[in-house]
């Protein structure tokens, strides 16, 4: 047995110090968690300009337009689409609009029990569809940008497949389109996941089940580190109240549509049928050859939940020859609301659409009917 | 003790003289003396429906004192002990078959205590002892899931069976939340077994961490790297689908108990409801299709 040699002195004066300044901190930690905090999101004034059931869609207008052809960001189905504009220092709806571009999001809502019946194809084909005939209508143009925000980005994909005039370019974000790849947790565990039986069970896919799925991926940091750096900095006003706006989008998480639930785990998850041009909308072929239009897709070399290997064969298997990929170093949400990639994401996008966004013809078939009421 | 019973007549004795007696008592109340002074003014007063009463009363009371005069004849006595014991018989049997399963998971867990001092690999997860909860399942798929599909009978067989696969559900979604449980906490127990040999080592070489900041970030890091591994493993996914699984049948047997439940009170069930939405989702597809349709028509005239 070997004598230690712990220098016992030095540990408790360090101890004194340290107690010392918890005490203090937690003085100051109660005057910042009882006084008033501004943790408000999704602050940037927009208009709701199309509402059909629960879907709504967001107009931001930009000071000086710079670039004509408007830009439609399709969110995922999961969380909400407030992360693109947590707070002023950290919105990309606020640099786009910064950067002169005009803004369209569409806003998922709430799913109830009524839309457990929802396909793919009502939210592709039906919804997206329609929306983008209202842009295209309101602004008297054929075709429009679309940007897709991972499970979004695969309906902007699925989308632009199936309705390629209506499309002038297309980004995609941390998108999922391969999905035969171990590298993401979420692609190991669904592979095996019997989804009709869930979907049977609870009719839409609760979203605080799939919270508890996504916390799973990492519990040490999601459960545990998170909650004691925000103890440690809970005399620091602006970390605490960034610190409570990711957690009100975190835990801001609609249900998903179970039908669309079931479409998704089981054709892309489990048979990987986006990739491989397989996958059937309304019984019409997803044909990727059908994306003829520019296509930029950026991810995130970090990412947990799509990882590269999940996003990086799209530009390969669709049909246009203007296509790039874009890797950040960084993670799946970081990739939006880090300070660090506010500087380099919407940039990138703008300065991409800016290059494309030649002449438009302006013969537009948007005189189509909409199912949804539009707001002038 | 039953063979006894059966060689020795003493008991068929004393339950005859029993017998007997109340014989004798049940006679006398089915031809009640006492409610003669009382019949014609009853009859009187309620017509037919005194008498009717009356000859239910000797009717069943004679019923009664039919079937106990039967069973004074020994060879009836014998039979009623023998269904007697043939019930005995069987909750004995059902009861060691339940107490040999519990012996063998109190051996089990015995076992797993013993091995409570035993290191097991760090970041390894293929060494896991997992059989404790296959043994549980094993007895409760074998012993005990029997009794709660006996098949139901009778009017109200329906509600009586989604009452058992309520319970069935529920136990099986205990069993797995357990399993997930225990396997979810084994990164905790080995990561701070790894922390603690570490500690031990760098004692030894005289460093020690300077704040408990140190310590805890070291174990955190040990940590993520054992809950990495562990996700990662077939062990994992397969007991996060099998509480998935449970999960949602448990949810679907409740679902089905309240139905019942709500079936007499004026609310919609989901069934009911689902019905609904499945209808009028399809007819808004049918309607967004004929209004393409119709649009693709008018831009085409």
């Amino acid at each position: 047995m070997h004598q230690t040699k712990i220098d016992v002195d030095l540990i408790l004066k360090k101890l004194a110090e340290d107690s010392e300044k918890a005490r203090l901190r937690a003085r100051k930690a109660s005057d910042v968690l009882l006084g008033e905090l501004e943790t408000e999101i999704a602050a940037t004034p927009c208009d709701i300009v199309y509402e059909e059931d629960r879907v709504r869609l967001r107009h931001y207008r930009p000071q000086a337009p710079s670039i004509k052809t408007p830009l439609l960001v399709v969110y995922a189905l999961i969380n909400r689409e407030t992360m693109l504009d947590l707070q002023p220092e950290r919105s990309v709806i606020r640099s786009f609009l910064d950067s002169g571009l005009e803004v369209y999001m569409i806003d998922w809502g709430y799913p109830t029990r009524k839309d457990r019946f929802v396909t793919i194809g009502d939210h592709v084909n039906g919804y997206m569809d329609n929306i983008v005939d209202v842009i295209r209508k309101r602004h008297g143009i054929g075709r429009i940008n679309l940007m897709g925000i991972c499970m979004g980005g695969a309906f902007s994909v699925m989308y632009a497949a199936l309705h390629p005039e209506k499309i002038k370019n297309l980004v995609t974000t941390v998108t999922p389109t391969n999905f035969d790849t171990d590298k993401g947790l979420l692609h190991i565990w669904t592979r095996d996941l019997d989804v009709d039986r869930l979907v049977d069970a609870y009719g839409n896919m609760p979203g605080d089940l799939m919270n508890i799925g996504f916390l799973l991926l990492n519990p040490a940091r999601l459960m545990i580190d998170k909650y004691l750096g925000f103890f440690e900095n809970a005399d620091n006003r602006g970390f605490v109240e960034n610190f409570v706006r990711m957690e009100k989008w975190i835990f801001d998480s609609p249900a998903v549509p179970g039908e669309t639930f079931r479409q998704f785990v089981r054709d892309c998850y489990q048979k990987n049928l986006l990739i491989n041009s397989r996958l059937e909308l309304d019984g019409q072929r997803v044909l990727l050859k059908n994306i003829t239009m520019p296509l930029l897709n950026i991810y995130a070399r970090f990412d947990h939940l799509v990882p590269p290997p999940a996003c990086d064969q799209l530009t390969s298997r669709v049909g246009s020859g203007d296509v790039e990929d874009l890797c950040l170093d960084t993670g799946h949400i970081g990739i939006y609301v880090s300070s660090r990639f506010q500087k380099l994401f919407a940039p990138k996008i703008v300065a991409w659409l800016t290059e494309r966004d030649g002449s438009e013809n302006n013969e537009t078939d948007a005189e189509s009917t909409t199912a949804g009421t539009i707001a002038r | 003790m039953p063979t006894d019973r059966k060689e020795n007549p003493a008991g068929s004795d004393i339950w005859s003289q029993w017998l007997e007696s109340t014989l004798s008592a049940w006679s006398q109340l089915a031809t009640p003396a006492w409610a003669a002074p009382f019949q014609q003014a009853a009859e009187k007063a309620a017509g037919s429906f005194g008498d009717q009463t009356q000859k239910q009363w000797q009717s069943a009371g004679q019923l009664f004192t039919l079937m106990a005069s039967g069973m004074t004849d020994p060879t009836n006595f014998a039979g009623l002990t023998n269904s007697s014991q043939i019930l005995q018989q069987m909750l004995t049997g059902a009861a060691q078959q339940v107490f040999d399963s519990l012996g063998e998971l109190q051996r089990q867990m015995a076992d797993r205590a013993a091995k409570l001092g035993q290191r097991t690999a760090a970041y390894s997860f293929e060494d896991l002892d997992l059989g404790i909860f296959d043994t549980w399942r094993d007895i409760y798929e074998g012993e005990l899931k029997k009794y709660l599909t006996v098949p139901q009978l009778g009017l109200a067989r329906s509600y009586q069976e989604h009452w058992a696969q309520f319970a069935d559900a529920a136990a099986q979604y205990q069993s797995a939340a357990a399993e997930f449980v225990y396997l979810f906490g084994v990164p905790l127990k080995k990561a701070t077994e790894v922390v603690q040999e570490q500690l031990q080592k760098d004692s030894e070489a005289g460093e020690f961490p300077q704040s408990g900041r140190d310590l805890y970030a070291k174990w955190v890091k040990v940590l993520e790297g054992h809950y990495m591994r562990l996700l990662q493993s077939a062990d994992y996914t397969r007991v996060l689908n099998q509480l998935l699984d449970k999960l949602a049948h448990f949810r679907r047997a409740r679902e089905l108990l309240l139905q019942d439940l709500l079936q007499d009170l004026p609310v919609a069930t989901n069934t009911d409801m689902d019905a609904l939405y499945k209808e009028h989702h399809r007819l808004k597809r049918r309607v967004r299709t004929l209004e393409k349709a119709l649009a693709q028509k008018d831009r085409i005239e």
